[in-house]
């Protein structure tokens, strides 16, 4: 409900005159670097435990510099979890920053839990008490040829969840989605280049068709506070275009719901809504989101949210052509364009492996060579996935 | 006219009135004839001409008969009961003169321009008229010699040492009265100002003052004026020449020194046209911020922040009644018509004890009134509005109807573009106008005023946002007897806006939230003498808030209507002013004013619990008031106490201090002011916000008020600043208190200004250094920002440059120029990035900490006047402005978002690129 105007005028509207267009083309939003003299390093807590009895998964890490990729794992710490009946679930680290309860539990209503933390530095954190939203189960995912809101053609992922008891109310949703990649460009032999010397052998791996798997990576609330019944009609969790190569073939997603407590809704969403755009008139006004982890000292600002929630989970498959039974455009990341370099370009290419061999080109033009090649990604699909089939794949 | 007449300025010598020899002598007799038929008669038998100026002759009737007299003899007889001298010049030429005679009464348009149209003859100066000096007509009278007028005959065993001047100042175009004008006394600094029939009075010591009038858009003039007793001498002004292309925003010069209030700003609708401004459109309220003390957050801010205040400290009144919203489009352009509108007085200092309310300013909007005798049109059309206004005479002489209509065309001009992208935008905006004033007799005046504007954007294809501004105001202002005036005011004002949204799923609504206020205020005034002037009275005005409601779109909508309980409250002051003058050099302002504040039922507040932060968990109470019950009062007295001291002449020392409370806020979490942002009410949980500010300047005018400096210092402190904590929900929030933070304000300030008002290059320099804090502390983490220490507020702009100048080639062309510097705006920087939940986020931390860099930009435009003629039928204008010819790209604001799990830095700009514009207006 906040004024998000101007969400789409990015800096490619400098062309055009006249009034608005004029304010437009006049006002940009330009990307740049951001400054990296203030950074101040803080305790970063991913702690989601359900009541889903598994092994239970907390991450630890920092923050870090906008010039650097990947956040610094805080390793070596100690991570447990206490109940208010004293029973304390001690966590390892199994991968650097990555830490799994020793015992697999899962959270029950009627027990508070709190988190404890103490880094190899001795900084000790704490968390406030959480305890368990017991809510719906996940009704209904589905998906719908739609268009969105800027009229682009797509499906749209949808949930239906309702709770008669009223209890949920507040709901943060997930994903994974699985896609099948098909090369297009695959043939079953390789060129291979030993000391300057081409020859061409079958395929050894499968490089033709392949399966990606990517986590959701945006904050997805809902809340049906406000409304009539605890329930989420149509709610859409993802909206893929019509040619996003994702959805070329077949694709699957798993949809999480994780019923969660009404702070932690207000945590997600003020997070959600500071790292959204802005209008460009107005802003909302920054700052620290304080969750429920403090350090012991209380001087040190602790990042994430404590989170206790009862989660289910729904997968459902579908293929390009149930929804767009015309389309046969098969999009793919890469154009593909088939190209004859001369021998003394070719060669190297194929050595380095970043092309993949098509043809022979049976009628070369001056200055073409004797291999039609393709960039590797068109003839090699590991490129974008991995070429074992998963366990829950189902054609 | 038909007279052989000239213009002319005396010399102010003393020559005989007659003193030639050899005249002849002649016989006639009048009969009950009047002055011009016995001067025809005296033509006729003699081989004079008379020279005079038709007007100058009363309306009385002579009657004489002469047997063989001197024609000396004869005039000084017929001239005896008039003001009028006569000087023999040669042997065919007599001129009339008005020199050294007594008067009480002087015809009016007495020393007008209108003399010099007149002129059919040019006489021809000649060696033997040393006493008169003739002026040319084609010299410009502007810089011309000072006239003199001679008020009273100098009389042995006079007295009295000061005389009463008075008389009426008119405008010669539409012979309307000139309200608001200086009368100021350049040698002793005595000063007046013309009341709203152009009425002045003045007390001047005996002998010979040079008197000089001062006005917004009206020529300066200047009279020497020899008193020896009372009398009265009227002023007719052209809204002159200098119009065209002198000083476009100006305090009154004379008011800037003279005064005891510190802080005050005036500016003239009419004069701010000469300033470039974003396509073309007249905005006297970004004029105003090109001036110390007033800034905004940036260029698309929505308000004002007056010396270290928050937007929503300003009382902008529009004719009495307050205007929530005086801007369109993100406050790009103004709402107000420029055509209707006269003036803008902008109280940032001192603020005087009848208005109350707001902590930080009063901008003090005053529409024009209608000319009662000739039907006149203005209109103009600009790139983003055409615009008509009309003043259309009701009852001749008498009343007057004002009309103004402006618009956007743009929504077509989106239409019709080709890029996808805008054809999903929407913006429109109008604002309309009618003011009807009304004078009964001479002791009753009725105004009554209407304005509504409308504005719709939407950008994104889902939602559309509305708002609109309703006000009404009636002013009876009546009076009783020549000391005691008062003016009876109601007015009614309302604000709201709507959301839609239409979305792809169930959550389609429509929001809605509007505030109105009726109030009643009766204003008196008391001049008691020339020590003291009293002004008293007593408003009242009820609040009510409709805080949102939230209705469901569409059968589908899964949304339940919602409806947050109507606020009402009752804002009530008494105050009582005195302008008090101690001696020639000491002025004293003391007013005060007590100022109530009635939460009223029907309401159920909350009570939390003591010691522990605001939340639903906290609540210990609900408690019930039935309508119109008193919830929770609050009030305060507030002192408003000036003072001026003239350490010479022209140079003054100020000092202020005013205390003030405010009872209504707006909620909103954003960095700068939205129109979308809601108005709360004090109540149970919300304390009212008070301030106290303390200034204290040096005003100096030199060469005759031709340059102006001023510097003023400031210091203030709120007290109940609200604040929000980060991620606050203010929409539809039933418990708005658990988001509320109340903290303290510290802002101080130094501003200088020097500013030129005449000759051909004239203009401002404005300069201030100002901060602004806000401290936000509490016992708990939540309730803290940057752990309870001061940090900068969201404006603090510690340097602000602003050159206003203006440069006239001739009469009809000038070219103007902006410039304007200041430090770049605080904002909330992040400290790093971390991952959570795979995705990036940025992690911020102290508010405020950082700045984006410096704001520049300059701004030219070139000014054509049509030719001035008076009998063309209309009278035009052109201007062709640049904005921001530099192309600068000032940064509005910076931003950082998580797109696809990454993290995106973004840097915003309102007007990065040049904006050309044309518009062009006419009057008719």
């Amino acid at each position: 409900m906040k004024a998000r105007l101007y969400k789409k005028y990015r800096i490619h509207h400098r062309g055009c005159l006249l009034f608005i267009g004029m304010l437009l083309c006049g006002s940009c939003v330009e990307e740049f670097q951001p400054d990296t003299e203030f950074f101040e390093s803080a305790l970063v807590v991913e702690a989601v435990i359900t009541d889903e009895v598994k092994e239970q998964e907390i991450i630890l890490s920092n923050t870090f510099r906008f010039d650097e990729q990947e956040p610094q794992p805080v390793q070596n710490a100690n991570v447990r979890i206490i109940d208010n009946e004293g029973t304390e679930y001690e966590f390892d680290e199994v991968a650097p920053g990555r830490y799994l309860s020793i015992e697999t539990f899962g959270a029950v209503p009627e027990k508070e839990y709190t988190l404890r933390i103490a880094t190899e530095n001795g900084t000790r954190y704490s968390s406030e008490t959480a305890q368990l939203t017991q809510g719906a189960v996940v009704d209904d995912v589905y998906a719908v040829a739609t268009t969105n809101q800027d009229n682009v053609e797509g499906v749209s992922l949808r949930i239906d969840t309702f709770d008669p008891s009223g209890n949920s109310r507040y709901y943060r949703f997930e994903y994974e989605e699985t896609y099948k990649i098909i090369a297009p460009k695959w043939v079953n032999v390789d060129a291979v280049v030993e000391n300057g010397v081409v020859s061409f052998q079958p395929k050894t791996s499968e490089q033709q068709t392949c399966y990606n798997t990517m986590p959701s990576n945006k904050i997805t609330v809902a809340s049906t506070n406000g409304q009539a019944e605890d329930r989420l009609t149509g709610f859409t969790v993802r909206f893929i275009e019509k040619d996003n190569f994702i959805i070329a073939h077949r694709y699957s997603i798993l949809v999480h719901q994780y019923v969660i407590s009404p702070e932690a809704y207000r945590y997600y969403n003020n997070l959600a809504d500071l790292s959204t755009s802005e209008s460009i008139f107005s802003e909302n006004q920054p700052g620290f989101i304080e969750g429920n982890i403090a350090s012991a000292n209380g001087n040190e600002k602790v990042l994430g949210y404590f989170e206790i929630s009862s989660s289910s989970s729904q997968r459902i498959f579908f293929n390009h052509g149930d929804f767009f039974p015309d389309d046969f455009s098969l999009s793919y990341p890469s154009s593909c364009e088939v190209a004859a370099p001369e021998a003394m370009v070719a060669v190297p290419l194929l050595r380095r492996g970043g092309t993949k061999f098509l043809s022979y080109n049976t009628s070369p033009d001056p200055f073409e060579g004797p291999y039609n090649l393709v960039e590797r990604v068109c003839g090699d699909c590991t490129v974008l996935g991995d070429n074992v089939v998963p366990d829950f794949w189902e054609e | 006219m038909g007279h052989r007449i000239l213009f002319f300025i005396l010399f102010s010598g003393i020559y005989p009135g007659h003193s030639q020899a050899q005249e002849p002598r002649i016989s006639l007799r009048i009969e009950e004839g009047s002055i011009k038929q016995a001067l025809e008669k005296i033509e006729g038998i003699t081989e004079y001409r008379v020279y005079y100026l038709e007007q100058w002759l009363p309306k009385d009737t002579v009657s004489g008969t002469y047997e063989n007299a001197r024609v000396s003899e004869v005039l000084e007889d017929v001239l005896k009961n008039t003001v009028l001298n006569f000087y023999i010049l040669d042997k065919n030429s007599i001129i009339l003169t008005r020199n050294k005679l007594i008067y009480d009464t002087l015809p009016q348009s007495f020393f007008g321009r209108k003399v010099q149209d007149s002129v059919t003859e040019i006489f021809d100066t000649t060696e033997d008229m040393d006493p008169v000096v003739f002026i040319k007509e084609n010299i410009s009278e502007k810089n011309a010699e000072i006239e003199t007028v001679f008020i009273g005959k100098e009389t042995i065993g006079d007295t009295k040492s000061k005389y009463t001047l008075s008389g009426y100042v008119t405008n010669q175009t539409d012979g309307k009265p000139i309200p608001n004008l200086s009368i100021i006394s350049t040698k002793d600094h005595i000063g007046a100002t013309t009341d709203d029939s152009g009425f002045y009075k003045i007390l001047l010591p005996q002998g010979e003052n040079l008197l000089e009038t001062r006005s917004l858009g009206i020529e300066n003039q200047k009279k020497r004026v020899i008193i020896h007793n009372d009398g009265t001498l009227d002023f007719v002004l052209d809204e002159s020449v200098e119009r065209l292309d002198e000083v476009i925003v100006e305090a009154d010069a004379a008011k800037n020194v003279e005064e005891a209030l510190t802080g005050t700003i005036d500016i003239d609708s009419e004069e701010s046209k000469n300033i470039p401004m974003v396509l073309g459109e007249r905005n006297i309220l970004k004029a105003a911020t090109a001036l110390p003390g007033i800034s905004t957050a940036g260029e698309g801010a929505t308000g004002f922040n007056v010396r270290g205040g928050k937007t929503d400290q300003n009382l902008i009144l529009l004719d009495n009644a307050v205007i929530y919203n005086p801007t369109h489009f993100f406050g790009i352009f103004q709402a107000l018509n420029p055509f209707t509108t006269k003036n803008v007085t902008i109280y940032t200092g001192s603020i005087p004890a009848e208005y109350g309310g707001r902590l930080s300013s009063v901008f003090d909007i005053t529409t024009k009134d209608a000319n009662v005798n000739t039907f006149e049109g203005e209109a103009s059309i600009g790139p983003v509005t055409g615009n008509l206004a009309l003043e259309i005479p009701v009852i001749k002489g008498k009343s007057a109807l004002v009309l103004g209509g402006r618009g956007t065309y743009s929504d077509w001009i989106l239409q019709s573009l080709d890029e996808e992208s805008l054809k999903n935008s929407k913006a429109s905006f109008y604002d309309v106008m009618a003011k009807y004033n009304h004078k009964i007799n001479a002791k009753n005046e009725v105004k009554l005023n209407g304005y509504y504007s409308k504005d719709q954007f939407s950008i994104t294809s889902d939602s559309l946002y509305g708002y609109s501004n309703q006000v009404f105001s009636a002013v009876w202002n009546h009076e009783i007897n020549p000391k005691n005036t008062g003016s009876l005011i109601v007015t009614h004002s309302g604000y709201d806006f709507e959301i839609g949204y239409d979305g792809p799923t169930t959550t389609d609504f429509d929001f809605g939230f509007g505030i109105d206020e009726t109030g009643l205020q009766l204003k008196m005034k008391y001049l008691h003498g020339d020590t003291h002037k009293f002004t008293y009275g007593l408003s009242s005005k009820l609040y009510s808030v409709r805080p949102g409601s939230i209705a469901p779109e569409g059968a589908e909508s899964n949304i339940i209507p919602l409806d947050i309980a109507t606020e009402r409250g009752l804002e009530s002051g008494l105050f009582i002013s005195d302008n008090f003058k101690v001696s020639d050099r000491l002025l004293l302002n003391i007013g005060v004013r007590y100022s109530m504040f009635q939460a009223l039922g029907e309401a159920s507040p909350k009570v939390y619990e003591q010691g522990v932060p605001k939340s639903e968990e906290t609540v210990v109470d609900t408690l019930n008031f039935g309508s119109g019950e008193t919830v929770k009062s609050y009030g305060g007295l507030e002192p408003r106490v000036s003072a001026r001291y003239f350490i010479t002449p022209d140079f003054s020392v100020k000092a202020g201090y005013n205390r003030i409370y405010q009872y209504i806020h707006t909620l909103s979490n954003n960095t700068t002011a939205s129109p979308i942002d809601t108005w709360k009410l004090s109540d149970l949980n919300i304390k009212p916000q008070n301030a106290d500010q303390y200034s204290l300047g040096l005003f100096k005018n030199f060469k005759e008020n031709t340059y102006e400096v001023s510097l003023e210092g400031y210091f203030k402190k709120i007290d109940h600043i609200l604040d929000f904590k980060t991620g606050a929900q203010l929409l539809l929030n039933k418990n708005v208190e658990t988001e509320v933070l109340q903290g303290r304000g510290r802002a101080y300030g130094l501003e200088f200004l020097i500013r030129k008002n005449e000759g051909k290059l004239n203009g401002w320099l404005g300069y201030t250094y100002s901060r602004s804090f806000v401290k936000l502390d509490s016992d708990f983490d939540d309730e803290q920002v940057n752990n309870g220490e001061y940090f900068p507020s969201n404006y603090d702009k510690p340097h602000d440059l602003s050159i206003t100048a203006n440069y006239k080639f001739t009469q009809r062309f000038s070219l103007s120029a902006n410039f304007v510097y200041q430090t770049g705006r605080p904002v909330t920087y992040p400290l790093g990035s971390y991952r959570y939940q795979d995705a990036d986020y940025v992690f911020y931390s102290d508010r405020n900490k950082y700045r984006i860099p410096d704001y520049y930009r300059l701004d030219l435009s070139f000014n054509v006047e049509g030719n001035h003629k008076i009998k063309k039928f209309a009278h035009s204008f052109w201007n062709l402005s640049i904005y921001n010819v530099l192309g600068r790209n000032n940064p509005y604001s910076v931003f950082f978002v998580t797109e696809n799990g990454e993290i995106k830095a973004y840097q915003s700009s309102i007007f990065s690129i040049p904006i050309p514009t044309i518009t062009y207006n006419f009057k008719f």
